[in-house]
């Protein structure tokens, strides 16, 4: 098993797949990150960072339905799972924790 | 990028992504994931194409599925769901054990197929390194250099020379930006004695150079500066080993070394010279040591003369400007020789013809009067490169006829398996193993007898062969290539052939024997007994003329010649007295010539200025009152009165030099000289020489007419000679020639020896046999004369090895035929006839195969000769009777055994 670091983009990929909730797949991440953050992302690096997060045990998939304008192709479907939500929270108290401790000065300061 | 256009179930046009890509995509990725990617990527491709246009959308579909080329996408070998390749390591090691122990069941089957294949590679293996070392020359040497060469024209002949003026090569640096350096080089015409202390030898490899020969050759130096090693007269550049034979240990810089023309101070030490170089030395004294190379010479020819080029440069372009230059230069002294002016000359017949020869190609390409050494030469590396593709094809063939032959043992093999569910690939796969496994244990074979072999090819071949010429990477690389393809090709038709079988049809019993298969059988043993004939008809075509020319007589008598050479140092205690002219004071040379006489077992001795087998100075000749453009340039020849008795040269008219006659003006002439010069009832008349230098001609009479003699390689015509006395103006004696008794040898060389050291100090004798000198001549002739019996042996071992495979195979095949023909009352000679006769058959088709090429291929090679025999017919009569014996001594003894044999045992079991 490879580590179980979080890196930002995957972060941002795995929020997303939370958010979507079982409408998850490809190019709706896709349309959601441009929605949301004003990211212009390839579909090649979401499925590159999608595989990574299932190899981490993040996240895990099954696969939905097809539709005409996807060729007759199946999606897959991405859900979080109970150890991507608790990596997510981790992630976030850990930012809390650095932001509480952060003296309003010095980013007056800046 | 093409769009293609589909309807949908509601009958609207819908764009379709490219296939191609679609189908790279699956290509490369992993199943499962192939599915949603495309998926994808397809949703992308339908939003673009309604927004936008359907071209843009499969740009961009394109463009995706190259992004998704990523190893995460990649499919994975021997994944979970990746199961149903074969296991080929497995399949692999099966093919190996079943060939392993299918050439265990027929040994001797075995045997013969390794042999003749490890035959052949030993031979190809033995070509390949005689051919990498004939091109390895001077490959070490500088780019962009050239030698000069010179076709000289006369009216009646032309002469190639490597020689050349001396002042064309400087002048070409001056006028030519492209050339950036010439260089001037001379052999030392006799070797010279060479003296440091108490150590002192002959010296053949001497050369003379100028000094801006390091700018234009590769000579690494160890001592000395190249700016400085050449430039002062005198100075001298020894090798290192040559460092090591007169000093030892003690540094040569600046050192003296006394020698026949003068003492040389050493100035610079040199790496010893690679011995693949159309050149070589021991020792190089500064040009400027010869005060002539200091006057301008146009016309003379004396020095060899290489040219350093601007990179790139072409010599083509300068090569083109070089007769404006020959006339610019040489029009001056040419009229001034002649009498007439440079284009009348030139409009008689004669011409300077300069070229310019790749410094690199010079070995194998270039063969001039006056090269430094013997060369190589190209036609040879072609014949034997063919020689080798030929024996490595004989090779392969044994092997196809061989395992096809066998093909009918093995059907029921082939049938079990395909019942068995063997698929034809897997047979096929199985049969090449087999084929290429036999190659490997040739090849392992090969190796090792080429470690045995090598030093003695060398030997035959005189070349300093060693198998480090196999070693080169690339080589190696070739070589394991053509190994594995030779496997594979002959490998190829008998897998095919076999694997074709259909298993009901040789299970039931019934034997294929396709008229094809036998056709091709045939077709291939009279290929192999073509080349076999051809070889040995074109091996006994070289020994015949080899033969010719040592016989053919050449007008005078070469054997018990004893010819010694330098002898001009009887006329001074060589270093003692080194100021006497050796060439002007005669009393000495008499007394010794009459000593040289009383020794006994002597016959007679003569002193020259050349021996046949040498280069003789051009000497130029002109009939007074018959016009200037009639002079011809002859070769010069000077001798004393026992000449053309020693040598029993045949006089036609006239006399002879004498010694009651004052003949220091008399010349004789060869009778096909006096001819050429178109002269009749020649005795009285006079001749002019005509100088180079441009100094007095002098006038000659002819007393005497000789026969003609060849005193060059019967590779060229005879050259119009002049003789005249060592008396004589111009002349100079360098060698004695001694004819001996033969049953006297011994005891007349220790005698002449003895009276050489009373007449010389510190000079040792030197001497060699006139006819063994002359064979020199045909060295290359003899080394490839030598080498292709060898091959042709080898050709002829290996074809009758499959022979004798498919005779045995034959004869097994007839065991029932023969033990019924025998109970019938057929003889074991009836028998022996019948199995022979078909092979004789074949035999006689390659016959006529094999005649007309080696005719056509060896008259061109005897167009190489001015002196050559016809070919003639018996040569190929006898050719062809060799290979039909051998071969029914091959069939006969198959044939014999078969035919002996007791039908009951052939016939006893059904």
């Amino acid at each position: 098993m490879k580590g179980t670091h979080l890196g930002e983009f995957e972060e941002l990929i795995l929020l997303t797949v939370a958010l979507l909730n079982e409408e998850a797949y490809g190019v709706a991440i896709q349309k959601e990150i441009r929605k949301k953050a004003g990211r212009s992302v390839a579909i090649s690096a979401i499925h590159s960072a999608l595989n990574r997060l299932d190899s981490k045990g993040f996240v895990e998939s099954a696969f939905g339905e097809a539709t005409p304008e996807r060729g007759g192709k199946r999606k897959r479907i991405f859900k979080v799972t109970a150890f991507g939500i608790k990596s997510l929270e981790q992630a976030k108290e850990l930012r809390e924790s650095y932001w509480t401790e952060i003296p309003q000065l010095s980013i007056e300061g800046m | 990028m093409p769009t293609l256009i589909k309807k949908d179930n509601r009958g609207n046009k819908r764009p379709e992504p490219p296939a191609w890509a679609t189908g790279f995509l699956h290509w490369y990725c992993r199943e499962g994931l192939a599915e949603e990617i495309e998926g994808d990527i397809r949703e992308i491709f339908e939003e673009t194409a309604s927004a936008k246009n359907s071209r843009l959308a499969s740009l961009q579909y394109v463009w995706h599925v190259l992004k998704f080329c990523q190893p995460f996408a990649w499919k994975k070998k021997n994944n979970k769901y990746n199961q149903t390749q074969f296991n080929n390591w497995t399949m692999l090691k099966n093919y190996i054990i079943i060939a392993y122990r299918s050439l265990l069941k027929k040994v001797g089957y075995s045997l013969v197929n390794i042999f003749g294949l490890a035959v052949g590679i030993t031979v190809c293996l033995l070509i390949v390194i005689f051919v990498q070392y004939e091109l390895s020359f001077d490959n070490f040497q500088k780019d962009d250099v050239y030698r000069i060469a010179l076709k000289r024209v006369y009216p009646e002949r032309e002469v190639n020379y490597a020689f050349i003026p001396h002042s064309i090569g400087p002048q070409l640096k001056e006028d030519f930006p492209e050339v950036i350096q010439s260089a001037n080089l001379l052999k030392a015409f006799a070797p010279i004695v060479v003296r440091y202390n108490d150590n002192y030898f002959y010296e053949e490899n001497i050369l003379f150079a100028d000094s801006t020969l390091f700018e234009v050759l590769e000579i690494p130096l160890i001592e000395g500066d190249a700016e400085t090693a050449l430039k002062e007269p005198n100075s001298l550049l020894i090798t290192e080993s040559m460092a090591k034979k007169y000093f030892g240990d003690e540094s040569p810089m600046g050192k003296s070394m006394e020698t026949g023309q003068g003492n040389f101070i050493v100035r610079a030490v040199a790496k010893d010279y690679p011995g693949n170089s159309h050149m070589a030395f021991d020792f190089i004294g500064s040009m400027s040591t010869f005060p002539f190379i200091a006057q301008p010479n146009w016309i003379g020819f004396d020095v060899l003369t290489y040219l350093k080029l601007q990179p790139g440069a072409n010599p083509a372009t300068l090569e083109k400007q070089f007769p404006e230059f020959v006339k610019k230069y040489a029009a001056g002294p040419i009229q001034q020789r002649n009498g007439i002016s440079y284009d009348e000359y030139i409009a008689a017949g004669n011409g300077y013809i300069y070229t310019l020869q790749p410094l690199k190609d010079i070995y194998l390409h270039s063969n001039l009067e006056g090269e430094i050494k013997a060369n190589g030469n190209i036609t040879y590396v072609y014949i034997f490169i063919s020689a080798a593709i030929f024996i490595l094809l004989i090779a392969c063939i044994n092997f196809m006829n061989l395992s096809t032959a066998r093909s009918t043992e093995r059907a029921k093999e082939v049938g079990i398996r395909k019942v068995l569910g063997s698929v034809r690939n897997q047979l096929i796969g199985q049969f090449i193993t087999e084929s290429v496994l036999l190659t490997l244990i040739s090849f392992v074979l090969a190796m090792v007898a080429l470690v045995f072999i090598l030093p003695f090819f060398a030997d035959v071949s005189h070349r300093a062969l060693t198998i480090n010429f196999l070693l080169a990477p690339v080589t190696i690389a070739v070589i394991v290539l053509v190994i594995f393809c030779i496997g594979f090709l002959a490998g190829v038709y008998p897998a095919f052939v076999l694997s074709s079988f259909q298993p009901a049809a040789v299970l039931k019993g019934k034997m294929q024997t396709s008229k094809y298969g036998v056709f091709l059988r045939n077709g291939l043993v009279v290929f192999q007994f073509a080349i076999s004939i051809g070889l040995i008809s074109c091996t006994m075509i070289i020994f015949n003329q080899m033969s010719f020319m040592l016989n053919k007589s050449l007008g005078f008598e070469k054997d018990h010649v004893v010819v010694i050479e330098s002898a001009f140092n009887v006329n001074r205690d060589n270093f003692q007295n080194p100021d006497a002219d050796v060439f002007q004071i005669r009393s000495r040379y008499e007394t010794f010539e009459n000593e040289i006489k009383k020794v006994p077992g002597v016959k007679n001795a003569t002193y020259t200025s050349a021996m046949p087998g040498d280069v003789m100075p051009g000497f130029i000749v002109r009939v007074p009152g018959s016009g200037e453009k009639e002079s011809m340039v002859a070769r010069g020849l000077s001798v004393d009165e026992s000449f053309f008795e020693t040598m029993q040269i045949e006089l036609l008219e006239g006399r002879l030099f004498s010694k009651s006659f004052n003949d220091s003006l008399s010349m004789i002439l060869a009778a096909s000289t006096v001819a050429k010069l178109g002269l009749e009832d020649p005795i009285g008349k006079k001749i002019i020489n005509v100088n180079n230098g441009g100094d007095t001609d002098i006038t000659y009479t002819i007393i005497g007419v000789v026969n003609d003699f060849h005193f060059q390689s019967l590779h060229v015509g005879l050259e119009p000679v002049a003789i005249i006395h060592v008396n004589s103006p111009n002349t100079f004696i360098n060698k004695m020639v001694v004819k001996v008794d033969p049953s006297e040898l011994k005891a007349s060389l220790a005698g002449v020896e003895a009276t050489w050291n009373q007449f010389t100090k510190d000079t040792p004798l030197r001497y060699y046999y006139l006819d063994e000198n002359l064979k020199r001549f045909y060295d290359a002739e003899k080394t490839s004369g030598d080498m292709f019996t060898i091959f042709t042996s080898l050709a002829i071992m290996i074809a009758c090895i499959g022979l004798f495979g498919l005779a045995a195979y034959t004869a097994g095949q007839k065991r029932k035929e023969i033990g019924v023909r025998k109970v019938m009352g057929a003889s074991i000679f009836n028998i022996v006839l019948l199995l022979s006769r078909d092979f004789t058959k074949l035999i006689l088709i390659a016959v006529l195969v094999a005649v007309p090429a080696a005719w056509w291929g060896m008259d061109k090679w005897l167009d190489n000769f001015a002196y050559r025999i016809d070919i003639s017919v018996w040569t190929f009569f006898l050719a062809a009777l060799t290979a039909v014996v051998i071969g029914w001594l091959t069939v006969g003894y198959q044939s014999f055994t078969a035919a002996s044999v007791n039908p009951v045992k052939s016939l006893r079991s059904e």
